[in-house]
Formats: C-alpha cells, structure tokens, sequence
C-alpha cells in the first residue's frame, strides 16, 4: 500500500512536470500563430483596411478551435475587430495572449487573444492513464511475485501439513472399521461357538444319563462309574465354554471409566464368599478409601477373579490371611491382593496369565484357569499392568496398575 | 394332565427332540407329542396346509414348544406369524433353545413368547426344566376352551 501511494505520488509529480511544459509550449505556439498574422494586420492597418483585419481575426479563431476570443484594440480602446467563440461546456484553464502591431515607434494596436489548454488537457489526462496503467501493472507484477513466493515459502506446506493429516485420518478410520468388523466377527464366533459345542455336549451327557436310568439292570458298578465320569467330563467341558465366551465378552464390552471405591468393593465381595462359605474363618484386611478411576463392571469381575482365588487357595490354610491394599510404586500407585494359601511355583510364574493354565491340578483347587486370564485382559484394557508374586504353600500376592489416563490410577 | 392336549414340538436337532421327548414322558406328560423339524413345518401344521392339510382340527396344539435355531424358516420367525394370526395367538409359546444371548432373549420376549428357558446341558437339571415346564403350562395354567 506505501508503495502505491508512492508510486502514485511520483506520477502526479511526474505529470504536474509535464503539464507545465505543455502549457509553456501551447503558449509559445499560439504566440507563433499570432506573430505569423502580425506583418499582415500592420499592411492592412496601414492601409487602412480594417474589414480585413477581422478576417484575419476570425480565420485565427475558426482554425483554433481552442481559442475563446480574440481582440484587436487601439491604443484609445477602440475595438477594431474581435472574434468569439460561442462558450462551450468543456471549458478549462485559460490564458491570455498579447501582441502588439508597432510601426516603428508608434503602436497601432494591440491583439489581445484569449485561450484555452483543451489540448494540454487531452494529453494530460491521457499521461495520467498511461502513468496509472503502468503503476497499476508494475504493482500487479509485485502482487503476483509475493503471492507466489508467499505461496511456496508458507502456503504450499501447509497444504502439504494438511494433505498428510487428510491421509493419517483416513488411515484411523479404516482402522477403526476393520476393528469393528473384527469385533463383530468375534461376536458372532463366540454366539455359534456356544450355540454349536453345547448342542452334542448335551446329547452326551443326556444320552449317557438315560443309559444309566433305562439300562441300570445290565449295569455293573463300575459301569456307572463310567457314566458318571462321562457326566462330569460334561460338565467340565460346559463350565468351559461358559468362561470362554465371559472372556471373549471382556474385549468386546465397551469400556466407561469412572471414580470407582475399590475399598467398598472389595468387602461386598468378601461378605458374598462369606455367604457361600460360612463355616470358614478367614482374616480379611481391606485399606480404606482406594477410589480408581476405572469401568466398575469390568473392575468388578478382576477382585471378583483376585479376592476369590485367595479365598480358595487359602481353604486349606489353617490361619488364613487376606490382604487388599495400595502402594505407590515406580509405575504408581500398585494395588495388591495377597494371602498366605498354597502359593504357587515362581519358575512356572509365566503361564501364571495365559488362558486355561493351572499350576494345580483340578483335584486340589478346583478350577478352569481363566480367571487370571480374565484378569490380565481387563487391566490391558484399562492400560495397566500386572504381576505375581508367590512361594509353594507360603502364599501369593497380586499387584496391578490401572494406568493414569486423566487422573488417578 | 388331559389327555387331550396337543403339545408342538418344534426342534430341528434330533438329539434334542429324543431328550425333549423323554423328558416330558418322564414326567408323566402323556399328551401327544407332534414333533416338527423347521419353521416352514411349524406353519404348516398350524394353518393345516401341505402335508398337514388333513390335519384335524382337534389337533390344534395347546402348548407350543419352539427351538430358535432351525433352517429355512427360524424360531423368530414362527413367533411372529403365530402372534399375528387371530386363530393362533392364543396358543401358549415356551422358547427352548440353547441361546442365553441377551437380544434372543429381549426379542422373544418382545415379539410375545410367553416363557423363555434355556436348554441345560446337564440332562438332570434340563429334565427338572421340563418338568416345572409340564406342570405349570399343562396343569396349573388355564387355557381358553378348544375351539
């Protein structure tokens, strides 16, 4: 904008400059004309030919369309002859001319002529298209050049910035559908699974029942024995089924994190395995006041799987001993679960988590092994980690992180 | 329990209509037992059409018991056109089927089951179901006047 102001300044400058010369120039032309009728005018003068005279005068001012008068006067005022133009509308600057007829010494009379700059103007106002014209081009180049390099220099990377998160979001979000599509195929795996394996289990168990109940006649003891086996092994198999498909539940279900008092938590279940047990003395000490930020369902079903284990692993334990606290730890605040009951191997610790792994056979505690799968599945979830720690028949204790997304742990 | 009831079977698995069978008779069910292997079946015994067109009307069905999972035409299905159909809707509908899922639950419920059980694994505890089944749908429960 300075620049066109400028610019704009330094072409008035330019055709003021112009103009004046014009101006001078007109001048001096006209004078010329005038001086060219002077030897004549004096002749006709001299002669006393004054008809002529306006002649002379009105050829002048015929020729010139910018002439606005001409006078012929005498030195007494008398007007000799005179030219008018009829006033136009385009009427500007004018300027007056005289010349004077002289013989010798003696002045005869003077010729007064009145003008205008009409032509000056023309051309000035053309010199001031022209100028604007070129001032207006010579910024339009400028313009185009810092467009441009403004363009390659912060535009184009930014374009470049934006084109390369278009993808990324494109990427995530045909992420996200595949995932979807994942998870819904599981959904449907998992129904047919349980629809598809618990059919034929049924008809085992229903068949081997009727052989017992129509065909006890032909059966020896150890027969029966082998039917109850083959129900049992049923029976099995179905608890089976049932905690896959409760795990394959805990990674579709939605997650909702909230504030969740685990203190609270933790003595409803106690109470509830009180409930179920009633003849057994355990001592249960829970820390007050743990409040995590984490889905209370899913949380639930983890000290659920935690508080129950202690609870049977310690069912052969004279004394037995639960803990539930809190520690800040190196990864932060780390909860743990701990008793005193059967422990377990620390060299076997890694299938401590995988799915369907017992360190114990189903005789001594009875058991799938998918509930410190289900454990580790829903601290995944929650971002957390998990560990074990244990010694053979002197106990065995359970910490887990829930990791710091927005807040506590 | 009235000799006179017709119970519907509708079960495409034969293992399950065996256990189904025997369970109601040793319960002392003693009703006739008409068994269908699919939906397309189930209707046409119903409206007495195709192969059951000489199905008498005595025969009408005063408890329908309806497996969810069948080829061609499904339990959900069979549910819908009995509950839409004048001559049919009063007839008592029991869903037995494998499925706990909760939607199979909520729809059958929703397009007018009026009980919904689980078939056991454990043959004790799917003959009890029966039973409890039998004596309340066949005995306790009031059923309108055969037409």
């Amino acid at each position: 904008m300075v620049l066109f102001a400028f610019l704009i300044a330094e072409d008035i400058a330019i055709v003021l400059n112009q103009r004046s010369l014009l101006m001078e120039s007109e001048r001096n032309h006209m004078r010329s004309e005038l001086e060219l009728m002077q030897t004549a005018i004096l002749e006709s003068m001299l002669r006393n030919d004054y008809s002529i005279v306006s002649v002379f005068i009105a050829q002048l001012g015929k020729r010139h369309k910018k002439v606005i008068d001409l006078h012929v006067v005498a030195p007494n005022g008398f007007v000799i002859a005179e030219y008018h133009r009829p006033v136009t509308a385009e009427h500007s600057e004018d300027y007056t001319i005289s010349m004077d007829i002289d013989y010798g010494k003696k002045n005869l009379a003077t010729v007064k002529m009145k003008a205008d700059y009409r032509e000056v103007q023309s051309i000035v106002t053309g010199l001031n298209i022209q100028m604007f014209a070129a001032s207006s081009i010579f910024i339009l180049i400028l313009g185009v050049m810092l467009w441009y390099t403004q363009k390659k220099t912060a535009i184009e990377p930014l374009e470049e910035e934006i084109e390369i998160r278009a993808e990324v979001e494109e990427e995530l979000r045909r992420s996200s559908m595949a995932l979807e599509a994942v998870n819904k195929e599981l959904e449907s795996f998992a129904y047919s699974v349980s629809h598809d394996l618990r059919s034929p289990l049924r008809a085992v168990d229903g068949f081997s029942q009727a052989l017992m109940e129509d065909c006890s006649a032909g059966l020896t003891e150890d027969c029966r024995m082998f039917i109850t086996r083959i129900r049992a092994g049923c029976q099995r198999m179905e608890r089976l089924i049932a905690d896959m498909l409760k795990l394959s539940r805990i990674t579709r279900m939605e997650m909702k994190r909230q504030d969740v008092d685990l203190s609270n938590m933790a003595r409803d279940i106690v109470a509830e395995l009180k409930e179920q047990d009633p003849g057994r003395e355990v001592d249960v000490k829970i820390q007050d006041a743990m409040i995590a930020r984490a889905d209370p369902a899913l949380i639930r079903m983890l000290l659920d799987n935690l508080l129950g284990n202690a609870w049977k692993f310690t069912s052969k334990t004279p004394g037995a001993k639960i803990e539930f606290f809190v520690e800040q730890g190196p990864q932060g605040r780390e909860y743990c679960v701990a008793d005193n009951g059967a422990g377990f191997n620390m060299s076997y610790s890694d299938k401590l988590f995988g799915a369907f792994q017992r360190l114990h056979t189903d005789k001594e505690f009875a058991g799938t092994g998918i509930g410190l799968a289900t454990v580790q599945r829903i601290i995944a979830r929650h971002g957390g980690t998990v560990r074990a720690k244990g010694e053979t028949n002197k106990g065995a204790s359970f910490y887990f992180t829930l990791s710091t997304k927005g807040g506590q742990a | 329990m009235s000799e006179n009831n017709v119970i519907l079977l509708v079960e495409d698995n034969e293992d399950d209509i065996e256990l189904t069978v025997r369970a109601l008779k040793k319960n002392n069910v003693v009703n006739e037992i008409i068994t269908v292997r699919d939906g397309e079946e189930a209707l046409d015994y119903l409206f007495a059409r195709g192969p059951y067109n000489e199905r008498p009307k005595e025969k009408m069905p005063n408890l329908i018991l309806l497996d969810l999972k069948m080829p061609k035409v499904g339990g959900i299905e069979v549910l819908k056109v009995i509950r839409t159909t004048e001559a049919l809707k009063h007839i008592p509908v029991v869903v037995l089927t494998t499925s706990d899922e909760e939607r199979d639950i909520i729809e059958s419920y929703r397009l007018g089951a009026n009980s919904y059980i689980r078939k056991p694994v454990d043959f004790v505890q799917f003959t009890e179901a029966i039973r409890q089944l039998g004596l309340y749908w066949l005995v306790l429960n009031v059923l309108p006047g055969k037409r």
